[in-house]
């Protein structure tokens, strides 16, 4: 083994020592808080067997850089889609004043169901129907990380809760 | 370790312990995706949050159960993306938020009480973005696999050995440089 070898042997085990002190610190400094632990196990606990999960498959702010500069000078809503088994949720956004928006829902297939809106930065929540044309609008909402439960009137159909998403 | 499939499966027919056990093997790589990506905390929460849902989601669906971690890697990934995107549409940033601070936001360096240690952390955090975000993710416990990593950053899997090897050389230099080095006369650890 020449001297070159060996030195370059000392560098990298010094690396690999210097990887394993950071990641001594990274454990000290930025852990995964305790709390996300706890929320990631209750997502299990708290799944919902009725609702299917709507997966957020088009979302206007972030598809096209052009739309998104209308929405921000609030000359376009916001145009999400999220995609369930047997049903889709089309969301439109409208900004209405300062840290306001008004939400229009639209059931694919037009299907007469209940609806609850949640906001998990608030905590709150609000419910309505939609009628036989699947459409159902919720005025001067706060933004924050928004979803929606929709369970149809008939039982033919499997309802739907949308992603979390941040509105 | 735990048979991952056969947590899987168990977490799939409903059994919250072996869902448990998924969170406590993958949690700190899907945290660590997260924080690679310079999310801030809350971003970060909110993003392994939505990633964990999708899983539940598609528990029936994951075509190769052995490879979970790989697959919240990249749904994690995805989320990130999506998140930075949407944080950098949302407002107009003024031009120098968009100049990355040196350090990850959110990182408690207070808690960095030896002047080693701090040295470290800042010869980590002068490395360039790549290095950092690859060194953050071999960091994470359990230590993640290289199929894991090149899904969570989006990488060949045959880069990653030699990318580990040349940003773990660029941190020797600079920790080297700041006096932590053996010819220094100092043990590392």
């Amino acid at each position: 083994v020449s001297e070159h070898d060996e030195r370059g042997q000392d560098m990298a085990d010094e690396g690999e020592m210097l990887l394993a002190r950071l990641g001594t610190l990274m454990e000290l400094v930025d852990p995964a808080p305790p709390d996300v632990d706890i929320a990631a196990q209750a997502v299990f606990t708290a799944r919902d067997f009725e609702l299917e999960l709507a997966e957020l498959l088009a979302d206007s702010l972030l598809d096209s850089e052009e739309h998104a500069a209308l929405v921000r000078a609030g000359d376009a809503p916001r145009e999400l889609s999220f995609r369930g088994p047997d049903l889709r949720v089309e969301m439109q956004v409208t900004a209405r004043g300062p840290g306001r928006v008004d939400l229009r829902i639209q059931l694919v297939p037009p299907v007469p169901a209940e609806i609850v809106v949640e906001n998990r930065d608030h905590g709150t929540q609000a419910a309505g129907e939609a009628d036989w044309t699947g459409s159902f609008v919720l005025f001067d909402q706060r933004p924050g990380s928004t979803r929606v439960r929709c369970t149809p009137a008939e039982d033919d159909r499997r309802g739907v809760r949308t992603e979390w998403t941040r509105l | 370790v735990a048979n991952v499939s056969a947590l899987v499966d168990a977490a799939a027919a409903g059994d919250q312990e072996a869902w448990n056990a998924l969170v406590a093997r993958f949690n700190g790589l899907v945290w660590s995706v997260a924080r690679a990506h310079r999310l801030s905390p809350e971003d970060a929460s909110e993003v392994v949050q939505t990633t964990w849902e999708r899983l539940v989601g598609h528990l029936d669906s994951l075509k190769d159960r052995a490879a979970v971690g790989a697959w919240l890697a990249t749904t994690a990934r995805n989320e990130c993306l999506k998140t930075l995107r949407l944080s950098a549409r949302q407002v107009l940033a003024p031009p120098e938020e968009l100049d990355a601070p040196a350090t990850d936001p959110g990182v408690d360096e207070g808690l960095l009480t030896s002047e080693r240690d701090a040295a470290l952390w800042r010869a980590f955090g002068g490395l360039d973005a790549g290095c950092r975000r690859l060194l953050r993710l071999l960091v994470a416990d359990p230590s993640p696999s290289y199929l894991e990593i090149s899904q969570a950053l989006d990488m060949p899997i045959g880069s990653i050995g030699p990318t580990r090897a040349r940003c773990l050389e660029k941190l020797r230099q600079r920790a080297a440089a700041a006096g932590l080095s053996r010819e220094a006369g100092s043990s590392i650890g």
